[in-house]
């Protein structure tokens, strides 16, 4: 696993931190270069399996978090990554991983980040004509009641 | 003669089917009687469970988890409270891990006959549907014993178990395993050599290997395409590397060895189980912590094997007593995207047979 470590730090200098423990490989980045990662580790055949991608909201910033994953050497890899709150937006991986299409979705309807490239998107647990992004923290509705 | 006009048309697979398992909506395009474009629409069943967590406390969430996914809930409360427990540095005792194994892996066997039964139904076998029910009665029957509830159980906390299980339980459950294996092959016996369900599901829905990774697709349905990966070895959690048993895998990846993988990993749960039952440790059930519990602040993902695959459990901690964001990755989310993939081409009494091999559980698409 070390010379996996060593290589993304090689090509991904500057712009990337990568750290590991036990069997899992951390990179923390900004959203430009979230594409590049990903389509470094899918060529490389280094992560084949997406599990999944979500979202945090917090109050100045909204934080992506993925996770892909290699069964034969079972190391996973965490790339996190935050937009702004103010129209984000961040490229979509779904051409490269095509496991990203519906996580994409949700992140859109539930968070309100845009996935440019992305080839439909559109609400997916939500109406269509729902206002408002519900995973956020300041959501507000007139149906919404918060039991305390 | 005026001019025949040939067109596509649009067959709405609506949300209220037989063959869905579910509220699950497909938008089919059909040229004649072949498919040639699948569109799945969801969230008929969205409960908006992670917003609703999100006010309320650690063991408060216990019960939501039930009903996420209610033909596996035991599963998906340990997958909820296995990374709590992580980031609080929590072990429970050996004792109430052998119980957890025991509750899940009973689980596991009660999930697949519902799945055996409804995906025979589906293709117009009606006895095994009846018989899967009679063996489900049983592990049923177990369940109440051990918390009163025969389907949301509400049964583990942080740090182990609510109760201990009573007195004949364990004789109990011996019975039920020492039938299981020669009632399984009455099931095979219906299904696996009749010539009617060979021809509807061999060479039907095939998954490629590396298309099932890069979709995300896990569990049995990537293990019938030849890939040898179950999280209960890779991973170890719990107390499963303390038991012996195999990992079915498949060769061709079609209905059949998804079938086939189902089946087989019926009777490696009940091997699992009469080891579990003899090698049981006596002790206490549950750590004692204090009653407000109270993670430190971070972030952490674990992911567990449940029936339908990789479960896992995002968490992200600010050190207060309720969840800051808890995302839950469920298997059936990512085995949606490669079904309009898979099922161009064919007709469309072969999709409803490649809905059924899938394990699709729409509680756990929309959550």
């Amino acid at each position: 696993m070390e010379n996996i470590v060593l290589s993304l730090k090689n090509k991904f200098s500057n712009n990337v931190e990568v750290e590991s423990a036990d069997n899992s490989i951390y990179l923390q980045t900004s959203s430009e270069n979230v594409f590049l990662i990903a389509s470094y580790l899918k060529e490389n055949k280094l992560a084949p399996y997406f599990s999944f991608l979500t979202a945090v909201d917090y109050p100045e910033k909204i934080d992506l978090i993925y996770y892909l994953h290699d069964i034969d050497r079972n190391i996973s890899f965490k790339i996190k990554t935050s937009v702004e709150k103010i129209s984000p937006k961040i490229k979509s991986i779904s051409a490269i991983y095509n496991g990203a299409n519906y996580h994409e979705r949700e992140v859109f309807d539930l968070f309100g980040v845009i996935f440019e490239n992305h080839q439909d998107l559109r609400r997916i647990v939500t109406p269509d004509d729902f206002k408002g992004y519900p995973l956020r923290k300041d959501f507000t509705n007139e149906d919404l009641v918060v039991m305390k | 003669m005026t001019d025949i006009k040939i067109q596509e048309f649009m067959v709405n697979m609506g949300p209220q089917h037989p063959s869905t398992h579910g509220v699950l909506k497909l938008i089919i395009s059909m040229d004649g009687e072949v498919i040639t474009k699948v569109d799945p629409e969801i969230g008929f069943l969205h409960r908006s469970i992670e917003k609703i967590v999100e006010n309320r406390n650690f063991t408060q969430i216990i019960p939501f988890m039930d009903r996420l996914e209610y033909l596996s809930s035991m599963f998906i409360e340990y997958a909820y409270i296995h990374p709590v427990e992580k980031m609080m540095g929590v072990t429970p005792p050996p004792r109430a891990e052998y119980l957890r194994v025991i509750m899940m892996e009973l689980n596991r066997i009660a999930s697949h006959l519902v799945w055996m039964g409804t995906f025979a139904i589906d293709l117009g076998a009606f006895s095994p549907f009846l018989y899967a029910w009679r063996e489900r009665e049983a592990i049923l029957e177990l369940f109440e014993m051990v918390c009163g509830a025969r389907m949301t159980f509400n049964y583990f906390r942080i740090g182990g178990v609510k109760q201990d299980i009573p007195e004949g339980f364990l004789e109990k459950m011996d019975k039920f395993l020492s039938t299981l294996n020669q009632k399984i092959d009455e099931y095979e016996a219906i299904l696996t050599k009749n010539s009617i369900f060979i021809e509807r599901t061999k060479g039907i829905g095939i998954i490629k290997p590396d298309r099932a990774l890069n979709f995300g697709v896990s569990g049995p349905n990537i293990r019938a395409s030849g890939i040898d990966w179950d999280l209960r070895k890779t991973d170890g959690y719990s107390v499963y590397p303390e038991f012996e048993f195999d990992v079915p895998v498949g060769k061709n990846g079609d209905c059949f060895d998804r079938y086939s993988c189902r089946i087989k990993e019926m009777r490696e749960s009940a091997r699992i189980l009469t080891q579990a039952s003899k090698k049981i440790p006596s002790g206490e059930i549950r750590t004692k912590l204090s009653p407000v519990i109270k993670p430190p602040q971070g972030e952490t993902y674990t992911h567990i094997e449940s029936p339908r695959g990789d479960f896992g459990v995002f968490f992200a901690s600010d050190g207060s007593q309720k969840p800051y964001r808890l995302k839950f990755r469920t298997p059936s989310f990512s085995t949606l995207m490669i079904l309009p993939e898979i099922s161009t081409g064919l007709k469309i009494a072969d999709l409803v047979a490649i809905i059924g091999s899938l394990d699709l559980l729409p509680p756990e698409i929309d959550r």
